[in-house]
């Protein structure tokens, strides 16, 4: 990603916090901008960062908390815990989620526990596990918090979740810049961006903005084609396969005569 | 450098995939297998979704197929009549496999029962030919009849709807290779694999085609089955990514022509001693998995892909 010179971005920041602060009049105490808006999955795509810029006003910022979440869409997903039968390990044990965020990131300047009590992170939607939406049958169960658990953890070790404890740095004039990490397997989609204002455990105030994820270029045209046109897109699969063997062989075959 | 995959969304190194095209299409070269066996895990293992592995792995067995199966026709080591014959039986055979396999999973316990017969399966498969072929290296060096007799009076004789197949200089009834065909073709759809390393040992030793054309033939049967499966797999499911495709055929069919000049330099002996290496590797493998405790007790679906 390319970084802007610092007072530049801090310039972009304020310029674009304009009309949110307009609007929220003088009784806001934070306002907050993202660098881009947009994030184009082009061929080249191998993971980005989102960068969220804001000011926080009002007495002792340096007392107060930033919490940054960067959320994906839902996605209906499961998890399944290996099973052993008469000492062969097979099959699972298996807990769906009727929606599951296919990313989920947040950022802070301290541990996240620091910040506020385990409750109101869960409350606030603060904890990946607090995402997750079971299915009917699945929700009673009394052993659903360790498979949330260890899909947090699953998606943890593919860099889709994160909680990162380093993200958001707090910078002199009560300004703070986050930058959230995100992976090559990262979905496109449209992503909500929120902000969270912390004091003494107690959330004070929250701004919303959402940024979409979508491919650009060749991969929306092969994407959209695979969509459109199923029957197509297996024909020219098979086109491809057989037009490449059969060049293949031609080729080795003049080679070989050579 | 990393090129990222419209369908599979996610980016790969072009260079991996390439080389991991290449390895799977020299065995596809060597042994006329379509090489599914080893491609999907291997995809599915780097983060590929389920289904555009599968798929993926169909297209590419299809492309190394067609690209040795025209080194082998130039060298007339393909019975085009025995492979349609059994290509019939596959296709059906894929067909019915399929209805049976949503059957198996309604019952619950498809899972454990396919993967148990798998191991067992691919167990007494390459220990069995690993044995015969040692046997008849053995017999080979000891001076006795190497060669088999013309077999005469086995069920293939006997049955009814006898046609000629002039390139094997066999007169057989149409019946065994076309059953043949459909229990190839039913297992691979129940299992998931391509099932070409089946049908050589079948067509040695129950057809009792002359080993020359064996691996043409059976090349023949995965280019006919494996485009099969690409076409209506990318068309009802989805998830074939040509951009990985392409990558992976772009390897695949150069390593089958290195394959299929590897493989003329070994005897029909050696050749199914590997193969028999090859199967016996890759159930010991699923037994692993079977007996010991995973490394990881959860599986999750995958985060992305698909359409």
């Amino acid at each position: 990603m390319r970084r802007l010179p610092f007072p530049a971005l801090m310039l972009a920041a304020a310029l674009l916090a304009l009309p949110i602060q307009a609007a929220a009049q003088s009784t806001s105490r934070i306002s907050a901008a993202l660098i881009d808006e947009a994030v184009l999955v082009s061929s080249s795509f191998a993971g980005t960062t989102t960068t969220v810029f804001g000011a926080l006003r009002g007495p002792d910022p340096g007392r107060t908390d930033v919490v940054v979440v960067v959320r994906g869409p839902d996605r209906p997903a499961w998890i399944g815990r290996k099973q052993q039968m008469a000492g062969l390990w097979l099959g699972h044990d298996r807990v769906r989620f009727e929606a599951a965020p296919v990313y989920f990131g947040v950022g802070t300047a301290k541990p996240l526990g620091q910040v506020a009590a385990a409750d109101t992170l869960a409350l606030y939607g603060l904890t990946a596990a607090s995402q997750l939406e079971p299915v009917d049958g699945d929700r009673e169960r009394a052993d659903i918090d360790a498979f949330k658990e260890a899909y947090v953890e699953a998606r943890e070790g593919e860099g889709l979740y994160l909680e990162s404890a380093t993200a958001v740095q707090l910078l002199p004039g009560g300004l703070f810049r986050a930058d959230i990490p995100m992976p090559d397997t990262t979905p496109p989609g449209l992503y909500t961006v929120k902000v969270l204002l912390f004091r003494n455990g107690r959330q004070l105030e929250s701004t919303l903005s959402t940024m979409v994820v979508r491919k650009v270029g060749a991969e929306r045209a092969l994407f959209e084609f695979a969509r459109d046109r199923p029957i197509l897109h297996g024909l020219a699969g098979l086109v491809l396969a057989l037009g490449a063997g059969y060049l293949a062989a031609a080729l080795f075959r003049r080679v070989s005569l050579r | 450098m990393q090129l990222y995959l419209p369908i599979a969304e996610m980016a790969v190194s072009p260079w991996l995939m390439i080389g991991l095209g290449m390895m799977v299409g020299c065995l596809s070269g060597i042994f006329g297998v379509g090489g599914g066996f080893l491609m999907t895990p291997l995809l599915m293992l780097i983060g590929v979704p389920a289904p555009t592995a599968v798929v993926t792995g169909a297209n590419v067995a299809a492309a190394s197929a067609m690209s040795s199966v025209m080194s082998q026709f130039e060298r007339r080591a393909v019975d085009i009549r025995m492979g349609l014959v059994v290509s019939l039986g596959g296709v059906v055979g894929v067909g019915v496999g399929s209805l049976l396999f949503l059957w198996l999973r309604s019952l619950g316990a498809a899972e454990a029962a396919v993967r148990v017969c798998y191991v067992v399966l691919l167990g007494v498969l390459g220990a069995t030919l690993v044995w015969e072929s040692v046997r008849a290296l053995r017999g080979a060096a000891a001076g006795s009849e190497g060669g088999r007799g013309r077999v005469r009076d086995d069920l293939a004789h006997v049955l009814p709807f006898k046609i000629r197949f002039p390139r094997s200089r066999l007169v057989i009834s149409v019946i065994p290779p076309l059953v043949l065909g459909f229990a190839v073709g039913l297992i691979s759809a129940v299992m998931g694999v391509g099932g070409g390393f089946l049908l050589i040992p079948a067509l040695v030793w129950l057809l009792h085609m002359p080993p020359a054309l064996v691996v043409g033939t059976s090349t023949f049967q995965v280019l006919v089955m494996a485009s099969t499966t690409t076409f209506l797999q990318a068309t009802a499911n989805g998830g074939l990514d040509l951009m990985l495709s392409a990558l992976l055929i772009l390897g695949g069919v150069v390593g089958a022509q290195a394959g299929v000049a590897l493989g003329r330099k070994l005897k029909g002996e050696q050749l199914r001693i590997l193969l028999g290496l090859l199967v016996l590797v890759v159930a010991l493998r699923l037994l692993a998995d079977l007996v010991f405790t995973p490394a990881t007790l959860f599986e999750t679906s995958s985060p992305g892909g698909g359409l």
